[in-house]
C-alpha cells in the first residue's frame, strides 16, 4: 500500500494543519466533561448520518430540551435560548477538520470500522474546553490506517485521476 | 411529441448514425450554413471528445473572430448539489444528442437538459444507493448508445465510481436488462488472480458498435490493481473481452516484467479515456504508469504496457500495435488523455495519424496504421538510479518534433524569484538532493521532479483543426519533490515514498519562474509551433505589475471551423476564445466558478451553442454548480 506521507499541496499548509493544541473560543461556553458525566454519548449530540462527511452539531431544540429548566438563568443558557428563539444555529467553531480535498466519512469510520471517537478527537469527555489535541494531518491518518490494516492507497481518501 | 413524428425522427437519426459509422471518422469538414442538427451528428457533440476519434473539433462556424465578442449567456443550469467540504468539482464534458444535453452533476447525478434552453428533462440520482463514506468522486462524462436493432432503445451510460449505470436516454430510468438491474459493478470478477482490489471509472466508456470499452482508475501504491481494458456488451453488460495491460504468462509483453512482478504490480491503466477508429474497428487507449509508481526495483524491465499508446481491435481486444513513451516509469508519467485521431497534411501528402499528449509535455505523433512515428523519436541515454535494487531503463524516447510544450530541464536559473524565501527553500532542496533534466532518478535524498506529476499535459488533451492542420494544447509547468525511504520493518516492499509535495512557494505559486501555463498551436506540417501564448493569470500578481504568468489548467480546449478555439481550465476562472490562426485572445468571460473541463460545441435549430461546466473546487477554489451555455 502506498505510503505517501506528504500531500499534494504546499508544505506550508501542512505545517499549519499539523499544529496541535489549537485553542478556539466558542460562542457559548460548553463543557463536554459536564455533559458526558450525565451519561450522554458523543453521537447523542453529534449525529452521524450517511455519508457522514461531518458529524454535525446538535439542533438548538435538543439543547433546550433540558435547558428549558436546567440552568435556565445562566447567561450562557440565555444566549443559547436567544439562538433557539430566533431559529438561528449557534455558530460553533469547528475544532477538527480535514482539508476539503479529503473524502472522510464519520459513518464509515464509526459504524463500519468501529473506530471510537476518542481515537481522532482525544479524551473529549474529560475536557471542559476543547482544543485540538490530535492532529488531522495525512501522517496521522496514514499511521492510523496502518495500525488498523486499512488501505493507505491515495485513492481511498483522494480523487486522483 | 406525437408518436408518428417521434418514429420518423428516430428513423432518420438511426439512418444517419449508421451512415456516419459506415464512413468512419475521417477528418471532419466544415459544413457551411445552419442545418437541422437532428439529422447531422457532426453538428452536435455526441461523444466525449466531440467525435469518436476525440478530435474536439466542431464544424460549426457561426461564431468567428469577427463576432465572438458578441457571445452572451444563453442559459445557465444550476445542478444544486455542489459541496464545499469535501469540495466537489465537475470534470464532466456534456454530450449533445438529438437536441438533448446529457450531463453529470457535481455529485454525479445523471441529468438530461434541453440543449437549446437548459430546461431539465429528467434526473437520475444515485446517491441514495451509495454506500456511506465515499462519494463517487468525479466523472468526465457519459456515453450515448442507440441500439441499431431497436430505434427506441437509446441509452446513457454514466460512470459512478465502481459502477457503470445504464439509463434510458428518454427517461433516465435504469435499464434493468443491463448487468444487475442497470448497474455494472466494475470490481466484480475483475481479475481472479488479484482479488480485493478497487477500480473506478472516471472517464466515460468508448463505444464501438455494441461494445462498451472501459479502462479505469486504480491505485498507485503497492498492491494496486492492474489496469485491464475491458469490452462489455452494451445490451447486457456481459464481458466480451479483456486486454491485460500487465500481460499474463504466455501473453505478449509478459517478459517485460521481471520475476513474478506481474502478480503484484498494478497501474498501467487507461484513466483518461480512449478514442475509436470506426473505419478500422480499432480502439486507441493510452495508459498510465505502473505501480508502485516511484520505485521499480521489484518490477525490472520496460514494463509493457505501462505508458503506452495502444491500438487494439475494438471487437476482440487483440493488440495491433503499441508505443511506449516512458520505459520502466518511476516518475508517474502517465499518458493522461485520449489519443486524438487526426488527419495530417504534409506537403501534398495526407495521412491518418494519432496524436498523444503526455504529462512530460512531449507530443507523440504516429501513423495510425502502423504506429510508426510521424517525426523521428530518438532514444536518448538517461541517468541511472543509485537506490538499491532500482534498474532504470538506460534510454527514454524523445520526439525530435514537435518541441516540448514546457521546459523539461530544471536548473538554478529556472528557480522562481517572486519570493526570496521560496527561492532560498528551493535552492536548499536542490543543493541537498537531485535536480536537472527530465528523468532525473527519484532518490532517497529527494529529487525535484520536473515536469511534475500533474504535467505537462493532463486529461484535457488536444483539439484539432483539420482546415488549419493544427493541434491546440494547453500545458503547465509544475514541480514536485519526491523522496524515497526504506520501508518500516515487516513490510513486504522495500521502499516508501515519504515525500511527494508539489513544489510551490508560500503563496501557492509554482516554484519555477513563470510562465506556468501555455496555450500552444502546433503546425502538423512542419512539426513546429504556429503560436504559443501564456494562458491565464493571477489577479494578485497582475496588481503587482508582474507580467502575465499563466496558471495551471485542468481541462482542455475545443477547436471550431469558425476559426476560434475555446478553453476555460485556468485557475483564474476565465473562459477564453483564441484566434486559431494567431493565438490572439479574442474574448474573455469570468465564469461563476472555474471550468475544469472541456467545453462542448453544438447546434440546435441553426444556432451555435458553447457549453462549459463550472465546477470549481480544485486548488482551494470555490466549488460551483453551473453549466453555462453561450451563443450569439
Amino acid at each position: 500500500m502506498m505510503r505517501v506521507r506528504t500531500l499534494l499541496v504546499g508544505l506550508g499548509l501542512l505545517m499549519a494543519l499539523s499544529a496541535a493544541q489549537e485553542s478556539t473560543t466558542q460562542p457559548i461556553p460548553f463543557s463536554h466533561k459536564t455533559h458526558a458525566a450525565t451519561g450522554a454519548k458523543c453521537v447523542d449530540c453529534h449525529a452521524i448520518n450517511k455519508p457522514g462527511f461531518t458529524a454535525g452539531f446538535p439542533p438548538e431544540a435538543a439543547c433546550m430540551g433540558c435547558h428549558l429548566t436546567i440552568k435556565k438563568d445562566s447567561p450562557a443558557i440565555q444566549k443559547l435560548a436567544e439562538y433557539y428563539k430566533k431559529k438561528q444555529p449557534v455558530p460553533w467553531v469547528v475544532v477538527y477538520q480535514v482539508p476539503d480535498f479529503v473524502w472522510f466519512s464519520h459513518d464509515l469510520h464509526y459504524r463500519e470500522a468501529h473506530i471510537q471517537c476518542e481515537e481522532c478527537h482525544g479524551p473529549v469527555a474529560q475536557r471542559d474546553v476543547i482544543t485540538k489535541e490530535k492532529p488531522t494531518t495525512m501522517n496521522a491518518c496514514v499511521a492510523c490506517h496502518e495500525q488498523h490494516k486499512a488501505s493507505t492507497d491515495c485513492g481511498v481518501c483522494h480523487d486522483i485521476h | 411529441m406525437e408518436s408518428s413524428k417521434a418514429s420518423r425522427r428516430q428513423f432518420l437519426q438511426t439512418t444517419v448514425a449508421l451512415a456516419a459509422g459506415a464512413v468512419g471518422n475521417a477528418a471532419p469538414q466544415s459544413i457551411p450554413g445552419p442545418r437541422n442538427a437532428a439529422i447531422d451528428p457532426a453538428r452536435e457533440w455526441r461523444n466525449y471528445g466531440g467525435d469518436a476519434g476525440a478530435t474536439r473539433y466542431s464544424p460549426l462556424d457561426q461564431v468567428k473572430p469577427s463576432n465572438v465578442k458578441q457571445l452572451k449567456v444563453a442559459w445557465a443550469h444550476h445542478t444544486e448539489d455542489a459541496m464545499e467540504r469535501p469540495a466537489t468539482t465537475i470534470e464532466g464534458e456534456p454530450i449533445v444528442v438529438n437536441g438533448v444535453m446529457y450531463i453529470q452533476t457535481a455529485q454525479l447525478q445523471a441529468r438530461a437538459l434541453n440543449a437549446a434552453t437548459g430546461k431539465p428533462l429528467w434526473n437520475f440520482d444515485p446517491r441514495d444507493s451509495r454506500k456511506g463514506g465515499r462519494a463517487a468522486g468525479f466523472s468526465r462524462g457519459v456515453t450515448y448508445w442507440q441500439n441499431p436493432g431497436d430505434a427506441k432503445d437509446q441509452r446513457i451510460f454514466a460512470p459512478e465510481g465502481a459502477l457503470l449505470r445504464c439509463l434510458n436516454a428518454a427517461t433516465g430510468e435504469p435499464k434493468p436488462e443491463f448487468a444487475q438491474e442497470g448497474s455494472l459493478d466494475l470490481v466484480r470478477g475483475y481479475d481472479p488472480d488479484r482479488t480485493d482490489q478497487w477500480v473506478r471509472l472516471t472517464s466515460p466508456p468508448s463505444l464501438y458498435r455494441d461494445i462498451l470499452i472501459c479502462g479505469g482508475e486504480v491505485g498507485e501504491g503497492q498492491n494496486a490493481a492492474p489496469g485491464h481494458i475491458r469490452g462489455f456488451d452494451a445490451k447486457t453488460g456481459k464481458l466480451r473481452w479483456i486486454f491485460h495491460t500487465i500481460p499474463k504468462p504466455g501473453e505478449f509483453g509478459h517478459d517485460t516484467w521481471g520475476g513474478d512482478s506481474w502478480k503484484t504490480a498494478g497501474g498501467t491503466n487507461n484513466w483518461g479515456g480512449m478514442s475509436i477508429d470506426l473505419k478500422r474497428g480499432w480502439v486507441f487507449a493510452s495508459t498510465g504508469a505502473p505501480s508502485f509508481n516511484y520505485y521499480g526495483g521489484d518490477r525490472k524491465g520496460v514494463n509493457l504496457f505501462a505508458d503506452c499508446v495502444l491500438a487494439l481491435k475494438a471487437d476482440t481486444g487483440e493488440r495491433v500495435w503499441h508505443f511506449q513513451t516512458t520505459h520502466h516509469d518511476t516518475w508517474d508519467y502517465d499518458l493522461p488523455c485520449q489519443p486524438s485521431l487526426i488527419v495530417i497534411r504534409q506537403g501534398r501528402r495526407q495521412f491518418e495519424a494519432v496524436a498523444q499528449m503526455s504529462k512530460m509535455g512531449l507530443v507523440f505523433l504516429f501513423h495510425r496504421d502502423t504506429g510508426k512515428p510521424v517525426f523521428p523519436i530518438e532514444e536518448r541515454p538517461v541517468p541511472a538510479s543509485d537506490v538499491p535494487g532500482e534498474e532504470l531503463w538506460k534510454t527514454q524516447p524523445f520526439p525530435l518534433k514537435p518541441p516540448p510544450l514546457n521546459r523539461i530541464d530544471f536548473t538554478e536559473a529556472d528557480v522562481g524569484d517572486l519570493s526570496p524565501e521560496a527561492r532560498a527553500r528551493v535552492l536548499a532542496i536542490m543543493h541537498s538532493g537531485r535536480y536537472g533534466k527530465i528523468y532525473t532518478p527519484i532518490s532517497m535524498e529527494g529529487t525535484i521532479v520536473h515536469p511534475g506529476f500533474r504535467g505537462g499535459c493532463l486529461w484535457g488533451g488536444a483539439s484539432f483543426d483539420p482546415k488549419l492542420n493544427r493541434l491546440f494544447v494547453n500545458s503547465d509547468e509544475s514541480l514536485n519533490v519526491a523522496k524515497l525511504s526504506k520501508s518500516a520493518p515487516g513490510r513486504d516492499y522495500p521502499y516508501d515514498l515519504t515525500e511527494r509535495a508539489r513544489l510551490i512557494d508560500k503563496d501557492g505559486y509554482p516554484a519555477i519562474k513563470p510562465p506556468w501555463g501555455y496555450m500552444t498551436a502546433i503546425d502538423l506540417d512542419s512539426g513546429s509551433f504556429a503560436w504559443r501564448v501564456v494562458n491565464g493569470e493571477y489577479a494578485a500578481l497582475k496588481a503587482k505589475g508582474i507580467p502575465k504568468t499563466g496558471t495551471y489548467s485542468t481541462g482542455g480546449s475545443v477547436a471550431t471551423a469558425g476559426g476560434v478555439v475555446f478553453i476555460a481550465s485556468t485557475y483564474d476562472a476565465k473562459f477564453r476564445a483564441f484566434d486559431s490562426k494567431s493565438g490572439e485572445i479574442l474574448w474573455e468571460y469570468e465564469l461563476p466558478a472555474a471550468g475544469y473541463t472541456n467545453p462542448c460545441v453544438y447546434e440546435v435549430d441553426g444556432r451555435q451553442f458553447i457549453t462549459i461546466a463550472c465546477g470549481g473546487g480544485k486548488g482551494f477554489s470555490k466549488p460551483g454548480d453551473q453549466f453555462v451555455t453561450f451563443s450569439l
